[in-house]
């Protein structure tokens, strides 16, 4: 929006003790200085999150949030199938946060506390 | 004019992107988070996750830039995303606010 990043990545494109692959990294277009890069790590802390949410109490767990993220995981999982190009790291990562939405609804089920707030 | 709107519905059901395929309901069910967060207005603050809110904060910030910058850019997934990212940071904030009280409660109480 400001030009800030591009100028940013000149800058750091700049240096001169970067190998060539770390350069082709930095310039390219799904590279750090892009959003492209930075979305799917977003979506990898949502399961991170979640995976350190499983060592707190139950009551801590939000039902609804975590059905959420378990149907949209699920969704998206089959979403990164039918789309081009077909990207399989995107696949892992909506299945991982489902699969740790379900774990948390599993244990708010398996103490009796599925439909408490 | 009647039978052109549903045919145009019709059509619009039936096609590669209408509800009868992934690529309708996977954008459609991305709304459940600011809905939940709306849902969770008055959540009681010991039992909001400040690291799950944080983390959705930031994801829905990128992907509301994200949603610009991809070809073609979609207005409905920023506006998503902006709701999400205002919503999801109302909770955060109330949490924090809740810590800040308790930690200045415990400060606060006299020592016997």
């Amino acid at each position: 929006m400001f030009g800030i990043v591009p100028k940013l990545q000149q800058y750091v494109c700049a240096w001169n003790f970067w190998p060539a692959f770390m350069k082709r990294f930095f310039m390219s277009e799904k590279g750090p200085f892009t959003i492209f890069f930075w979305t799917p790590l977003a979506k990898w802390g949502i399961s991170i999150a979640n995976i350190g949410d499983m060592r707190k109490p139950v009551e801590q767990v939000n039902t609804l949030q975590q059905c959420v993220i378990a149907w949209t995981g699920l969704l998206f999982t089959r979403w990164c199938f039918i789309i081009t190009p077909r990207v399989y790291s995107l696949v892992i990562c909506n299945f991982c946060m489902a699969q740790t939405g379900l774990y948390q609804l599993y244990r708010k089920h398996q103490q009796g506390k599925l439909f408490t707030r | 004019m009647a039978s052109k709107v549903s045919g145009m519905f019709w059509t619009w059901v039936h096609s590669s992107t209408g509800p009868k395929t992934t690529h309708f309901w996977a954008p459609v069910c991305n709304w459940f988070f600011p809905i939940q967060a709306l849902y969770d207005w008055n959540r009681d603050p010991a039992k909001i996750s400040k690291e799950m809110q944080c983390v959705l904060v930031c994801y829905s910030s990128l992907f509301m830039r994200w949603a610009l910058r991809i070809s073609p850019q979609s207005y409905i997934l920023f506006c998503m995303h902006l709701f999400n990212a205002t919503l999801q940071g109302r909770l955060l904030i109330r949490r924090l606010t809740w810590e800040s009280t308790q930690q200045k409660a415990i400060e606060d109480k006299p020592t016997n």
